[in-house]
């Protein structure tokens, strides 16, 4: 079997991924009251569309795309809108959220309703009505950056695409989800290409999937040797981190190098998340908007597994109903939305689930150590580990001294966090840069 | 004898030649400049804070010499100071109301908090990943960037905020420019009456995250005889041209949110635990 | 529940740390201690106590007086003990006891701290300490005796290297090869066994402490420099083999030359840097008043790694 990896940098850390491997995708009981952000795309917060004391049904939509680059946010219940107002997101910033009052019945008969009807035929569809469908549904990127799909899938006329990626390398320690979906609904997610190809007018297409998933390359490698599915293959990816970032995965499948400070359709490619894909067919021939979403649940929790998550369901709440709780709540140090290299904690557990929540990690006292960092010592492990080819540590130190000069490079940088991970010493490295990219825009005067 | 001779001699003649060299050059390469800058300079708080708006204090003295720039001022030098400058000159300098810099927030351990930021311990790196734990959008973080870019060591952070100490305040605006979240705010010196809130939040809002948050309840514009509260959205403001110190706007606050600095009150003397680790961070 | 923490991502870190890759180098470095203390006895064994233990403490008081905290974790790091013990290994094993103490007390407070301490220093501080000792005690610095099993008492003695600048090419070729590797001739204490030195080495390129670019450009680079002179005379220079075995060229290039702090930064600059080394110390050996030049060509080379890291920098993806 060939391999393909990324050849710069990329390090391997504790997979961990034996707590939610292969544990079936269970939905869980609904809750009372959830609360669905309006930020959960890249670009411009969606506008509310609804008001206090307003009855709504499952799908409806509630917010208004606001911009080019935004999206459509839909109840993923049927309810009662208790309030609208700005809070706390999973990702750390304020944003203008629904709350809704949930009516479980209404919403259970309803969201069956999706899966009851005969799919429709898409091939029959315009590129014009399937862009549209995809845009209507609210469909964004759900590796985490939370692209509007419809975006991408439009790409500028003079940049022509020759390759499309699916992206189900899930480099991320402990998460499960993209697995398990593979695995779960693998013709959901070859209609959802099949889809994607048509829109482009492309027939190559590979789905690149880390060889730790083993069970996942086969079974999609059977379905695609029937034929039923043209320009599909799969390329299984050597496990390393991270093999799933968009220019890594690029540059392993493809052997392009998306030009710095560029976008993959420069070099003919677009790139999706197998979750995405799945989510573009059920829009396309279900009807059904992004309400929902396969998240990982997993750490220090009593029934760690993958769970069919409404969008809008609180942190709290689910760690509770569907994993069981905390397994000491004294001990808990941090919960990540997302996976551990480039989640984002959350300070408090009432925020919601949204559309790019890939993986809800609780880490312990004995998995989770904060120390203070120390002086660089120079040993070049962050320069060797850097898959963008940088080096982190001058990067860091030009961000803590002010020095614009030493920054030249630093929006390159994708944060992935292989730089910190390596660090002897313990170096906020990726933070250091985080902050230097300001510095050097104000200075560079863009 | 000999070898002395001929040492002295070689090195008399190269230390001769090279002095030449260089008194010549010193001549023909002179900048002539005015020996105004250099006195203007010297009369300067020396600083290089940037106050003014120019690169430093050398910067200024040429601009204000070369360009007889009536409108310069420079706020980190006393009204003496400026007069002095203007008299050498032979300009009239204007000059306004002495400024100095308030924190628009003394939140602290009044406001709320969610979660333990460990990182590193400046302002701008817990805002630009997402990580503040002060639940108040709007709030002083106090982790003391503005205690580290002050010039003048007029700030220190006590109990989770920023207090600026009003007396060493020559308003130069560094602080200003560095805030992230903006809520430091230039003010006239004379008046001793400000709100102390940066949240534009809904009353209910503000009450949930902080105890001493402007709720916009427009007790303070009712009560003033003077017109010189500005009501912003749900956050109010004084006007420094109408307040006459009345007072009563502090006495109505609910909140506590208007503060008035007494002339015993500027001068801010952290316990020295306070200062250690502020200094630290 | 207790609050929550939030921080910057990642939120794992790998386990190794910088105590590791100190502790690291001391237990690669152990069993060339243990070969000297064999040969060389007591008092070698006293020297390199003396040398951690001031080292250490140096340490100890250079952070105490810059007002840091954690000073005990601090000063325990490692990085204290790793030149306080190569500053020992760089001792002829008769030097008296005092030149341990300024030799680790220059190490440590001038060449270390004065930079501001741990990853600020330019130059690598145990050859400072060495270079410093080298030109303050020649006398001490420079009386060689004879290895023999747990030495109490010295028999004067002349290194390869030492014997080659004064008396000759055959007052050196004295010396075998394999006395120069297994550690049975006059030479400083960490430099006598070329094999111990060889197994620690190893032990840190599998433990991925050192890279392997600085050793073998610095040793390849030697062994051609030499080679290409003794091709042309065999009968004046010595042939690379002797060279590369005999004085501190094994310590140097494995241990000395390889020290993060020191060393460039990339892959390449590292060649370069080995590069550099290795002709700085042929030239020195070959054509010089000393007879060793490995210190001086680290040293020197140290000062030129700024230079090196600016015009090395990695290409970046996607240029």
């Amino acid at each position: 079997m060939k391999l393909f990896t990324f050849k710069r940098g990329g390090v391997h850390p504790p997979e961990n991924k034996s707590l939610s491997e292969h544990k079936p995708v269970k939905s869980p009981e609904l809750p009372n009251r959830i609360a669905i952000n309006l930020n959960q795309h890249l670009g411009k917060p969606a506008r509310p569309l609804v008001k206090k004391k307003q009855e709504i049904f499952v799908g409806e939509r509630i917010g208004e795309a606001d911009g080019f680059i935004s999206a459509h946010v839909h109840s993923s219940v049927a309810g009662i809108v208790t309030k609208v107002e700005p809070a706390m997101t999973a990702v750390g910033i304020l944003a203008d959220t629904v709350f809704i009052d949930v009516d479980k019945e209404k919403t259970a008969e309803e969201l069956a309703a999706f899966y009851q009807q005969t799919p429709a035929d898409f091939t029959q569809m315009t590129t014009q009505e399937l862009v549209e469908k995809i845009k209507d549904c609210g469909i964004v990127g759900m590796g985490g950056a939370t692209f509007p799909a419809n975006v991408k899938l439009s790409p500028p006329p003079d940049k022509k695409i020759d390759t499309i990626l699916i992206n189900g390398a899930e480099c991320e320690p402990y998460l499960t989800a993209d697995h398990q979906l593979m695995l779960e609904q693998p013709d959901a997610l070859l209609n959802g290409l099949m889809i994607i190809q048509q829109i482009l007018g492309v027939q190559n297409t590979w789905i690149g999937i880390e060889t730790n998933k083993p069970d996942a390359i086969q079974l999609l490698q059977q379905k695609t040797d029937t034929g039923r599915f043209p320009g599909i293959q799969i390329a299984p990816l050597k496990t390393k981190y991270p093999q799933g970032g968009e220019k890594q995965l690029i540059a392993a499948v493809t052997g392009r190098e998306v030009p710095s400070g560029k976008l993959p359709f420069e070099v003919g490619c677009l790139v999706q998340n197998t979750g995405t894909a799945v989510a573009v067919y059920e829009a396309v021939c279900l009807n059904k908007p992004l309400i929902d979403r396969i998240v990982t649940i997993t750490g220090f929790v009593n029934s760690p597994g993958n769970y069919r998550l409404p969008v809008g369901a609180t942190f709290r709440q689910v760690i509770d109903d569907c994993a069981g709780g905390f397994r000491d709540e004294s001990r808990v140090k941090t919960v990540i939305n997302g996976g551990p290299m480039m989640g984002k904690n959350v300070r408090n557990l009432d925020v919601a689930v949204m559309k790019g929540t890939s993986g809800i990690l609780v880490l312990s006292d004995t998995e989770f150590h904060y120390e203070d960092e120390g002086p660089c010592i120079r040993c070049g492990r962050c320069v060797d580990g850097c898959p963008m080819g940088l080096m982190p540590t001058k990067l860091a130190i030009g961000a803590e001294y002010n020095r614009p000069e030493d920054l030249d490079t630093v929006m390159d940088c994708i944060e992935c966090g292989t730089c910190s991970y390596v660090c002897p010493t313990r170096r906020q490295l990726v933070h250091w840069i985080r902050l230097g990219k300001p510095i050097f825009r104000n200075a560079s005067g863009s | 004898m000999n070898i002395i001779l001929v040492t002295s001699i070689s090195l008399g003649t190269i230390a001769l030649i090279a002095g030449l060299v260089l008194f010549v050059a010193s001549k023909k390469f002179a900048v002539l400049e005015n020996p105004l800058i250099d006195e203007v300079e010297e009369m300067l708080p020396g600083a290089n804070c940037g106050g003014c708006g120019l690169a430093g204090c050398r910067a200024f003295a040429e601009a204000i010499v070369n360009n007889k720039d009536t409108s310069l001022n420079c706020p980190a030098a006393d009204k003496d100071t400026m007069n002095d400058i203007a008299e050498k000159l032979g300009l009239q300098i204007s000059g306004g109301a002495r400024m100095v810099a308030r924190v628009n927030c003394q939140g602290g351990h009044n406001s709320i908090r969610e979660g333990d930021y460990l990182g590193i311990k400046t302002c701008a790196a817990a805002v630009v990943s997402n990580n503040v734990t002060l639940v108040c959008p709007h709030g002083c973080m106090g982790y003391g960037d503005c205690q580290r870019a002050c010039p003048f060591d007029a700030i220190r952070i006590i109990n989770d905020i920023a207090v600026i100490d009003e007396n060493k305040c020559v308003g130069c605006r560094v602080c200003v420019k560095t805030c992230p979240r903006s809520l430091i705010e230039m003010t006239p010196y004379d008046t001793r009456v400000y709100v102390a809130c940066n949240s534009p939040d809904k009353g209910p809002q503000v009450k949930k995250y902080c105890s001493v948050g402007c709720i916009g309840c427009k007790l303070c514009d009712k009560a003033c005889e003077f017109d010189a509260i500005a009501y912003k959205p749900f956050l109010a403001a004084v006007k420094p041209d109408n307040c006459t110190e009345c007072l009563e706007c502090v006495r109505k606050c609910p909140a506590k949110t208007i503060l008035f600095r007494g002339d015993d009150a500027m001068a801010v003397k952290p316990a020295a635990s306070d200062r250690a680790e502020t200094v630290n961070v | 529940m207790n609050n929550i923490v939030v921080s910057s991502s990642p939120h794992l870190r790998t386990t190794d740390n910088l105590k590791r890759v100190m502790y690291d180098v001391v237990i690669a470095l152990l069993p060339a201690a243990v070969i000297s203390a064999v040969f060389f006895g007591p008092h070698a064994l006293m020297l390199m106590i003396i040398a951690v233990a001031t080292a250490v403490l140096t340490e100890a008081l250079c952070l105490k007086i810059a007002g840091k905290s954690n000073i005990r974790q601090t000063a325990l790091d490692g990085s204290a003990v790793v030149a306080g013990l190569l500053l020992a290994f760089n001792l002829p094993p008769t030097a008296p006891w005092w030149t341990a103490v300024i030799g680790s007390l220059v190490a440590i407070a001038i060449a270390k701290h004065t930079f501001g301490g741990l990853g600020y220093n330019l130059f690598n501080p145990a050859l400072v300490g060495r270079v410093f000792l080298l030109i303050s005690f020649p006398v001490q610095m420079t009386y060689w005796t004879l290895p023999t099993f747990w030495q109490t008492d010295a028999v004067a003695a002349a290194t390869p290297l030492g014997a080659l600048k004064t008396d000759g090419l055959e007052a050196a070729q004295a010396f075998t090869t394999q006395g120069n590797f297994l550690g049975t001739i006059p030479g400083c204490l960490g430099e006598v066994s070329a094999v111990a030195l060889l197994v620690g080495a190893a032990y840190l390129l599998i433990r991925k402490v050192i890279t392997w670019e600085i050793p073998v450009c610095f040793i390849g680079t030697l062994a051609v420099f030499t080679g290409i002179f003794y091709l042309v005379d065999p009968g004046k220079y010595a042939d690379p083999l002797f060279h590369i075995v005999s004085g501190g060229v094994m310590l140097g290039a494995l241990f000395m030359a390889t020290d993060m702090v020191t060393s460039p930064l990339t892959r390449k600059g590292q060649i370069i840097f080995g590069i550099g080394c290795g002709l700085i110390t042929g030239i020195i050996r070959l054509f010089g008043g000393y007879p060793e030049g490995v210190a001086f060509a680290i040293l020197l080379m140290n000062a030129a790694v700024p230079l090196i890291d600016r015009h090395t920098e990695v290409k970046k993806f996607g240029v």
